[in-house]
């Protein structure tokens, strides 16, 4: 166990979560991306967290994607329209997504604060005999 | 002289809140992290059990327990407020246990430097 051994538990935790918030807001910029109907939509990325191999924490276990299948939406005018008339969208919902990002925040934030307070503690070690 | 009970307790239990105090970290960075289990960490009731039978101290470790807590949908059950609430709490403890410990050593100190 290192020294200050809650402080970088705790980072692997902030790490995970800032990972987690960069995914979400990655999904909701291409929300109304638009694509051909030949290829897939954008695929909303869903960050898996797992503990951290060492025990010691928490790490991004992998990315799972969403359905590149999408929504099928009829726009005649754009360019990127098939013979129908037909385009596709991604398939995410932004409540989904809106939850998803305040549930990373608040994980982001938990963690943020037990750096802080565990910094506290350490404060008061390192001053000991003083 | 450094290895009195009250001394070696007061060093057993700084080591039990400062693991305890690397558990809540791990909860708490793990809140998401499905299937995940919250642990625990107990010394407290050794500790007590090593004084009163006149026992060593410095023999006391801290053991890790797994909660037992119902998980959420995602298969965690750590609890948030449980563990910031545990969490000042220990960093209470283990300022209150240094402190302790430090009037412990100038005591010494004052001995040691006679009048």
């Amino acid at each position: 166990m290192s020294t200050f051994n809650a402080i970088g538990v705790a980072g692997t935790g902030v790490t995970v979560y800032r990972k987690w918030l960069d995914a979400v807001s990655d999904n909701i910029a291409n929300i109304n991306n638009v694509s051909r109907t030949s290829e897939n939509a954008f695929q909303a990325r869903y960050v898996i967290a797992q503990e951290a191999a060492d025990g010691n924490g928490a790490q991004v276990g992998g990315v799972a994607f969403g359905s590149g299948q999408g929504v099928i939406t009829h726009e005649p005018d754009n360019p990127l329209a098939d013979a129908e008339g037909n385009v596709r969208k991604p398939d995410i919902d932004l409540g989904s997504q809106m939850a998803q990002m305040m549930m990373a925040q608040r994980a982001y934030q938990a963690n943020l604060a037990v750096v802080d307070r565990a910094r506290d503690s350490y404060t008061a070690a390192i001053n000991l005999g003083k | 002289m450094f290895d009195d009970v009250s001394s070696s307790s007061l060093r057993v239990a700084i080591a039990g809140l400062a693991a305890r105090q690397t558990a809540i970290a791990n909860n708490i960075a793990n809140i998401e992290t499905p299937g995940y289990r919250a642990r625990k960490v107990e010394f407290e009731e050794a500790l007590r059990g090593a004084v009163a039978h006149g026992d060593s101290p410095a023999g006391v470790q801290p053991s890790t327990v797994t909660s037992l807590e119902p998980t959420r949908l995602n298969g965690s059950n750590v609890n948030l407020d449980e563990e910031t609430l545990s969490h000042i709490d220990t960093t209470m403890r283990y300022q209150l246990t240094l402190r302790a410990l430090d009037s412990k050593y100038s005591m010494l100190r004052e001995a040691i430097k006679g009048a």
